[in-house]
């Protein structure tokens, strides 16, 4: 009997070696773009859990309202001390957001650090309207109606303004 | 280079796209603005020496007037209304008034009820009394009894003194003794008269019978010393009064009993008309409209009627013409779920000793492993994505012990209320509630002996967590409401300049302050820089 396993064994032999070179090399897994993309998803997956952090926003410390006497007041005027104080009426007004009328140089840089009341029921730009400093405060009790309408005008507008962050009161003797 | 790009590059491109378009499709919403979570009350520009600046509602900032009464619109003008701006709101806007009993629930006509005012008010008018005012204390149960005898009160002008039910009758006595009430409402049979005895201004009693019962005659009995009448017989056989057309607005309409911390006894407090719909306006405006009480919702004080903050909260929900469901049982003498469950509500009061109570028995009951993570996964949801859990299969598969207080529960209200020492609850334990309730809670500061309805509140969506340190550093009972305006004053070693933020005792003032002017409570607290209360030590 003719050997009929010998030539099956030559066909496989021969299929098996031809097909053994078409087998592509292994897949790479560490090419640079799935490396790219593994950090891309693990960056994801961190910022997902990552801890919240709580922002928190201070507030603008509060100005503390103070008593002024007229010596202490003075150095509010622009020049000495950045804040710019003035007083109407014995109260005292930060102006310091309207450095373009009451700052050093502006026109009405003689009110600044001082109690206005007199100038501004006047309408006049005068030092001699001011009140010395050793003199007690200007009581306003000889303005004319119409200065006194001016001035509560005037103090309104302060009011609307501006922030009141004292009060004016004499020297204590 | 073709080759490079295998299933390993697929699946790592499908996992980008999914973490980034996930959340984006699936994270939704967060419930609240975080950013609005950074300064919750609007801070004062200047303050004082020894004071720190007043907080306010961003509401109502500096410079405007504080919310004053119900702005109730007449004509062109609007005015601030009294109490009886909310009955008359509440049946304009068609609410509806249910009781629960035991598992029935009964419907009551707000017709009916707008009548038996009429009838309570003319009977009570008609009594002999020796004070020219007529003081009616009411120790009832929550009812529609209960908050009918209240609106008589202010339809009739009477002072209206609410008692909590159930209570030992010495201590009624002793309220009804400190009050001089002279008439008292009360259910029958609850109490033995002969118990009253030194409450010697005592002479009229109105006994409220259950249906049940009202075939035997409580009315009838020959040795009472005071004048028995029962409630139903007034309702239907009694004479309509008419209303009178103002009433004293300088008398107190409530009276409130609470112990004052600073001088360590209890008070009794007079609530004027003004201070209680100022509290009202404030409580229907301080969430955001969309937390807001609507007319769909459904309103159970689960919580007594007597305490005033329920009061408020309930004057409220009545103003935005909800359905009032009211329920005899209710914390702390019954269980909380017997309290909703059969009432099914959307927005509910409860006390915080018996929330704190629910916190402490749910998260003991989470036993097995899973109900610790599905609880972190709930309370990450809530911390990080802004949003409270919802009710749903999933969640309620991690059934532990925890009310079940019905599928609508959108919003619960609660108060720390120093003057009856209650437990303080952390910013982690509300939290922690927030994801075992499947509910946002408002959490609130009391002090009635000060002011009626809350002084500060949280904000609805505030859901950030804490530090919880032994001194509850992080915790806080957020910004005030927008009726009152609250700075600290300088007390012992607590100073306005200190370097955590300004301490000091809390001093209020505002129209639902129960004195002209400011009032120290006692309470010591500090304020954080997101413009949130911090309590302190108590006293």
């Amino acid at each position: 009997m003719a050997d009929t396993v010998h030539p099956l064994i030559v066909e496989t032999t021969k299929i098996m070696e031809a097909a053994a070179p078409q087998v592509a090399e292994a897949i790479p897994l560490f090419t640079p773009l799935n490396l790219i993309l593994f950090s891309l998803a693990a960056y994801l997956v961190y910022m997902r859990f990552q801890p919240t952090i709580i922002p928190t926003v201070a507030a603008p410390e509060p100005i503390v309202f103070t008593t002024y006497t007229p010596k202490t007041l003075l150095k509010h005027n622009g020049t000495d001390d950045p804040r710019i104080l003035l007083a109407v009426k014995g109260t005292v007004f930060d102006v310091s957001a309207g450095k373009m009328f009451y700052g050093p140089g502006a026109p009405y840089n003689i009110f600044a650090g001082r109690d206005a009341s007199r100038g501004l029921a006047k309408g006049a730009l005068d030092d001699s309207l001011l009140t010395p400093l050793d003199k007690p405060l200007d009581t306003l009790a000889d303005l004319t109606p119409e200065e006194k309408d001016s001035l509560q005008g005037w103090f309104d507008q302060f009011e609307g303004k501006y922030l009141v962050v004292g009060e004016l009161v004499n020297e204590k003797s | 280079m073709s080759s490079d790009i295998s299933y390993v590059t697929y699946t790592l491109l499908a996992v980008v796209a999914g973490l980034i378009f996930f959340p984006v499709i699936f994270d939704g919403e967060p419930d609240g603005p975080a950013m609005a979570l950074l300064q919750q009350s609007s801070v004062a520009p200047t303050r004082k020496q020894n004071e720190s600046a007043v907080h306010r509602s961003r509401e109502t900032p500096t410079g405007f007037p504080l919310r004053q009464g119900l702005g109730i619109q007449e004509g062109y003008t609007k005015r601030k209304g009294d109490v009886r701006d909310i009955w008359r709101v509440f049946m304009q806007r068609v609410g509806q008034l249910h009781t629960i009993l035991g598992n029935d629930k009964v419907v009551h006509s707000i017709d009916t009820l707008d009548g038996e005012i009429d009838s309570l008010g003319e009977y009570i008018s008609g009594l002999q009394t020796a004070g020219k005012r007529k003081v009616v204390a009411v120790y009832l149960p929550n009812s529609a009894e209960n908050l009918i005898a209240g609106f008589t009160c202010a339809f009739y002008d009477f002072t209206f003194v609410p008692i909590q039910y159930p209570a030992e009758p010495e201590v009624v006595e002793q309220k009804l003794k400190n009050t001089d009430a002279e008439i008292l409402l009360m259910p029958a049979a609850c109490l033995d008269l002969n118990d009253l005895k030194a409450a010697t201004s005592l002479k009229h009693v109105i006994l409220v019978v259950e249906e049940g019962s009202r075939h035997l005659d409580f009315a009838d009995d020959p040795n009472a010393k005071v004048t028995l009448k029962e409630w139903h017989d007034i309702a239907i056989n009694g004479k309509k009064g008419t209303r009178p057309e103002t009433i004293d607005e300088s008398q107190p309409h409530m009276l409130i009993l609470a112990k004052n911390l600073k001088l360590d006894k209890m008070e009794v407090i007079p609530y004027s008309h003004i201070n209680i719909v100022s509290a009202v306006s404030a409580q229907a405006t301080a969430l955001p409209p969309k937390d807001q009480f609507k007319v769909e919702d459904v309103f159970t004080p689960a919580s007594p009627l007597a305490d005033q903050y329920t009061r408020i909260i309930t004057y409220t929900a009545m103003l935005s013409g909800c359905t009032i469901i009211v329920n005899a049982v209710t914390p702390p003498s019954g269980p909380l779920q017997s309290a909703c469950v059969n009432a099914i509500p959307s927005v509910i009061v409860v006390p915080a000793d018996t929330l704190s109570e629910v916190h402490r028995t749910s998260m003991a009951a989470q036993v097995e492993i899973f109900h610790e993570w599905m609880h972190v996964y709930q309370l990450r949801k809530l911390v990080r994505y802004g949003q409270v859990p919802r009710q749903s299969g999933f969640a309620r598969f991690n059934d532990y012990d925890r009310p079940n207080l019905g599928k609508n529960l959108r919003l619960i209200y609660v108060a720390e209320n120093p003057s009856e020492g209650t437990k303080p609850i952390t910013i982690n334990m509300l939290n922690n509630l927030r994801a075992v309730m499947f509910s946002k809670i408002v959490y609130a500061f009391t002090y009635p002996p000060a002011a009626a309805g809350a002084i500060t509140q949280t904000t609805v969506y505030d859901y950030r967590p804490g530090e919880d340190t032994k001194m509850f550093k992080d915790s806080h009972v957020g910004s005030p409401l927008s009726c009152v305006e609250v700075k600290l004053r300088d007390a012992a070693e607590y100073t306005s300049e200190s370097p955590d933020g300004p301490m000091g005792e809390v001093v209020i003032a505002g129209p639902a302050v129960t004195k002209q002017g400011e009032y120290a409570t006692g309470v010591i607290a500090r304020w954080r820089n997101d413009g949130c209360l911090a309590l302190g030590s108590k006293g």
